[in-house]
């Protein structure tokens, strides 16, 4: 997408976040709107490249599974945590694993971090200069089993298959 | 119609009223800053969340507003749980009650 | 409005502010400071949560507005001070 045209789509999502904001589609209030939207496209810093490099089709049917999968994941982690919580003894085993993102953008690597923190029970404290995510967990034994692979489906998704050796940008 | 609505409306309060008190029973009960943190997240997102859903059924607010707040608290509640964890780990409060840790410690400053 | 819906909000409101003044007290004896800071950013999503069920109880739909804007700047917030803190190094002392 040349940059124009991104541009374009940027001030159009912020004009229609205005409009849904304030609830009235009045010209005047549209007006101030498009301003409000040209203002704040002029102050913030650059956004990172998207990460997804394939067909617009392919992408928004990714970005779909990827949002599915991840309020799945956020509904039954919730209540994992709760069982947890609740629990007269509190069976926790809290501990912080390594976990290789493998992300190639750093739009993939912020989603991906995103959605780890966005589970409850899940964690991410630090980013090491490798792309290892440092994840406390709540429960460590189970998370263990399942990181790795969590975090290579997310990448896949995120970026599209396989390692093309692509880098960031 | 309204009944249904009014309905949805009662569970979705009392589901996350015992959200939010789940959330403060893990920041009391739970051992440490990083576990607490865990805890402590959730009434952001699901406390907040289940009392805009009654919002919306009770036509109080907008859906597309509602949406649009739905989507910023779930963009920037994590945020915050890692700049607290962050921080925590910078100040060098390791993970006291961790059973495995594989984060080296802190650079020294 | 239905009375069980009405005797539901004033018990979740009951409730809720029992909530942030048990977390008053646990921040007040926090073990350091981003246990505080948490608590504080505790209180603030308990208090927006008051201010959503206040708006529906009383129908004055400007204050879920007041709410989230507190919601806003709760999140700014937090952010800055465990930047801040982050950026400062180790604590003195037993914190």
């Amino acid at each position: 997408m040349s940059r124009r045209l991104r541009l374009a789509a940027e001030w159009l999502a912020l004009l229609l976040a205005y409009a849904a904001l304030t609830g009235s589609a009045h010209p005047g209030n549209l007006a101030l709107g498009a301003l409000v939207a040209a203002g704040v496209l002029a102050l913030r810093p650059p956004l990172p490249q998207a990460p997804l490099r394939r067909g617009p089709a392919a992408a928004a049917l990714a970005a779909l599974r990827f949002a599915a999968r991840l309020a799945a994941d956020i509904v039954r982690c919730g209540i994992q945590v709760t069982a947890l919580v609740v629990h007269p003894r509190m069976p926790i085993r809290p501990g912080i694993l390594a976990v290789r993102s493998g992300c190639r953008t750093p739009a993939g690597l912020a989603l991906s971090a995103h959605a780890i923190t966005v589970t409850p029970g899940e964690l991410v404290v630090e980013i090491g200069r490798d792309g290892t995510f440092y994840v406390h967990c709540l429960d460590v034994e189970a998370s263990a089993r399942a990181a790795e692979a969590d975090q290579a489906r997310r990448c896949a998704l995120l970026e599209g298959p396989g390692g093309g050796g692509e880098d960031a940008r | 119609m309204t009944a249904l609505l009014q309905g949805l409306a009662i569970v979705a309060i009392l589901v996350g009223t015992g959200f939010s008190v789940v959330a403060v029973a893990g920041y009391i009960r739970l051992p440490d800053v990083y576990c607490r943190l865990h805890a402590a997240g959730k009434v952001g997102v699901f406390g907040v969340t289940l009392l805009l859903v009654a919002s919306v059924a009770l036509g109080a607010q907008q859906p597309g507003k509602a949406v649009l707040l739905l989507l910023f608290l779930v963009l920037a509640g994590p945020a915050t749980s890692h700049a607290l964890a962050s921080a925590a780990y910078r100040m060098g409060l390791g993970p006291r009650a961790a059973r495995r840790n594989d984060l080296p410690p802190p650079p020294p400053r | 409005m239905n009375a069980a819906l009405q005797f539901t909000l004033q018990a979740a409101l009951a409730i809720h502010v029992l909530l942030i003044a048990v977390c008053v007290v646990r921040t007040w004896r926090g073990e350091n400071v981003v246990d505080r800071l948490l608590g504080a950013d505790l209180i603030g999503a308990l208090t927006v949560a008051v201010l959503v069920l206040l708006s529906l109880l009383r129908a004055t739909p400007m204050t879920i507005d007041i709410a989230l804007s507190i919601a806003a700047l709760g999140v700014i917030g937090t952010l800055a001070l465990a930047k801040h803190l982050a950026g400062r190094g180790r604590p003195e002392g037993g914190a």
